[in-house]
C-alpha cells in the first residue's frame, strides 16, 4: 500500500521505503518494526495512540516480545526519517504520559490513480488525488471501474477545459492579426476610361483637373485603353511650384486572373 | 471531441494561410518599368530604367536598376544595384529607409552626378521616410514622402 504524506512525499509499506514525491533518487529504507509502526500511526492519523495499544499491534501481534524501549528507538527513527527528506513540520507528535499521534495529510495511492498517474500529467494526479478519500480510513477504497471511469472522466474535461481555452485565445489573436493586418484602402478609383481604371494615389477625393490630366498624360504617352485591361494610377504633386513638379502615372497591364502583368510608371518633372 | 478537430483543423489552415500572407508581403520579388521625362536647368533627360526590387525578410532589401538615361542627347547604360534597410518608423505605414550601399557594374556608365541628381532616391547612408502599399493583388506602390516612385508587379511563383 502506498500513502502520500502532506503532498510531497510517498510511503510505500511493501517495499518499506519513504520517498520525495517530486525525486525518487531521494529516499530512505525503513526497518520492519518502523514500516509497520508508520501504517499504524498513518490508519489512525490525526488520533492519539497509546503506547501499549501500539506496541501490541507493532510488535506482540507479530509475534515479537513487547517493548517501550523499542516503540521509543523506532518513532526515533521515523522522525529521522522524516527530517532527512526535508520535512520540517513534527508530525508524529509525542502525547506525554499516552503515546503518540500522527498529525499529517495522509491520501493513500489507489492501484487505479497509479495507472492513471503514468499517463497523466501532474496536474490530473493533483485533481485525482483531491477525488480520492482525503481520509486514510479509506485507504481501502476498491479500485472500481466507476472510480476509473470518474478519473477518466476529470482528466478528459480538464483537457477540453484546455483546448477551449486555447481555441478561444487563438480566435482573439488570429482576429487582431486579421483587423491590423487587413489591407487598407490606399487608392481610389477616380474614373475609367475605357478599359483602363483610374486611380488617384491617396483615399481622397482628387483636385478638379485631376481627370484632365491624366487624360491628358494617358494620350501623351499612347496608353491604349480600347483593347487592353489596364489600372492606372496617377498623381499630380506641387504643381503650384514653379519648379519640381513631377506628374506621375503608373500604368499597370492585367492578365486573365486580374493579377499584374508588368508595370510601366511615367514620370514628367519640369 | 470532433468538434475540437474540426476547430482546430480551422486554425490551422487560418494560421498557415495568414503566415503565407505575412511571409509572402515581407519577402518577395517585384518589377517595374521605369520612363521618366526631366526637364530642368535647361537640360532634358530621359530614363528609361527597368527595376527589380527584392524584399528580404529581415527588413533588407535590393534594388537592381538596368537600362539608359539620355541627358542633352547624350546616352549612358545604367547597371546598378541598390541595397537598403527598411524599418518602421514612428509614423504608422511610413518607414524609415537608408540605402547602404551600392553596386556598379562594369557596363555602368552614368556619371556619379547625374546618377544622384535625376536617379537615385537618396546618397547612401542618408535615412529617408517611405511608403509601400499593396495595390490590385499583386501591385506595390512605393512611395517617398513627397513623391510617388514607382508601382510594381509581385512577381508569384
Amino acid at each position: 500500500m502506498k500513502y502520500i504524506i502532506n503532498l510531497n512525499m510517498v510511503f510505500d509499506s511493501d517495499s518499506r521505503v519513504l520517498t520525495l514525491k517530486n525525486d525518487i533518487n531521494l529516499s530512505v529504507g525503513l526497518s520492519k518494526p518502523a514500516t509497520r509502526l508508520l501504517s499504524e500511526l498513518i490508519i489512525n492519523n490525526n488520533t492519539t495512540l497509546i503506547r501499549d495499544e501500539i506496541i501490541n499491534k507493532v510488535w506482540v501481534e507479530y509475534g515479537f516480545s513487547p517493548s517501550k524501549a523499542s516503540l521509543s528507538n523506532h518513532i526515533s527513527e521515523l522522525r529521522k526519517a522524516f527530517e532527512s527528506l526535508g520535512l520540517d513540520k513534527e508530525i508524529i507528535i509525542t502525547v506525554p504520559r499516552t503515546g503518540f499521534r500522527m498529525e499529517a495529510e495522509i491520501h493513500p495511492v489507489t492501484k487505479c490513480y497509479e495507472s492513471i498517474e503514468k499517463k497523466s500529467a501532474d496536474e490530473i494526479d493533483k485533481t485525482a488525488i483531491d477525488e480520492t478519500s482525503p481520509l486514510v480510513n479509506e485507504h481501502t477504497v476498491p479500485c472500481s471501474e466507476n472510480r476509473l471511469d470518474a478519473v477518466k472522466k476529470i482528466t478528459r474535461m480538464s483537457n477540453v477545459g484546455v483546448l477551449a481555452c486555447g481555441l478561444c485565445l487563438l480566435t482573439v489573436s488570429l482576429g487582431g492579426a486579421f483587423f491590423f493586418m487587413s489591407d487598407k484602402d490606399n487608392v481610389r478609383l477616380v474614373s475609367t476610361k475605357g478599359n483602363c481604371n483610374i486611380y488617384s494615389l491617396k483615399n481622397i477625393k482628387p483636385t478638379s483637373d485631376f481627370i484632365e490630366n491624366a487624360a491628358k498624360m494617358i494620350d501623351t504617352e499612347g496608353i491604349n485603353c480600347r483593347d487592353k485591361n489596364v489600372d492606372i494610377y496617377y498623381a499630380d504633386k506641387r504643381q503650384d511650384n514653379d519648379l519640381f513638379r513631377v506628374s506621375f502615372m503608373a500604368v499597370c497591364y492585367k492578365n486573365t486572373d486580374y493579377h499584374y502583368q508588368y508595370c510601366m510608371n511615367y514620370k514628367l518633372v519640369k | 471531441m470532433k468538434k475540437i478537430i474540426i476547430s482546430l483543423l480551422c486554425i490551422a489552415i487560418l494560421c498557415s494561410y495568414l503566415f503565407y500572407r505575412y511571409h509572402s508581403k515581407h519577402s518577395f520579388r517585384c518589377d517595374a518599368q521605369l520612363i521618366s521625362h526631366i526637364e530642368q536647368s535647361n537640360s532634358k533627360i530621359e530614363v528609361n530604367l527597368h527595376a527589380n526590387i527584392i524584399f528580404m525578410l529581415h527588413d533588407e532589401g535590393s534594388l537592381l536598376l538596368i537600362g539608359s538615361v539620355t541627358k542633352d542627347g547624350k546616352k549612358y547604360l545604367v547597371n546598378r544595384t541598390l541595397f537598403f534597410t527598411i524599418r518602421p518608423s514612428e509614423l504608422r505605414g511610413i518607414n524609415k529607409t537608408v540605402i547602404t550601399r551600392e553596386e556598379i557594374n562594369k557596363s555602368n556608365e552614368i556619371p556619379e552626378e547625374v546618377w544622384l541628381k535625376y536617379i537615385s532616391p537618396e546618397v547612401s547612408g542618408v535615412e529617408f521616410y517611405s511608403e509601400m502599399n499593396e495595390v490590385n493583388k499583386n501591385g506595390m506602390l512605393l512611395e517617398m514622402l513627397s513623391n510617388p516612385l514607382f508601382v510594381c508587379a509581385r512577381v508569384e511563383k
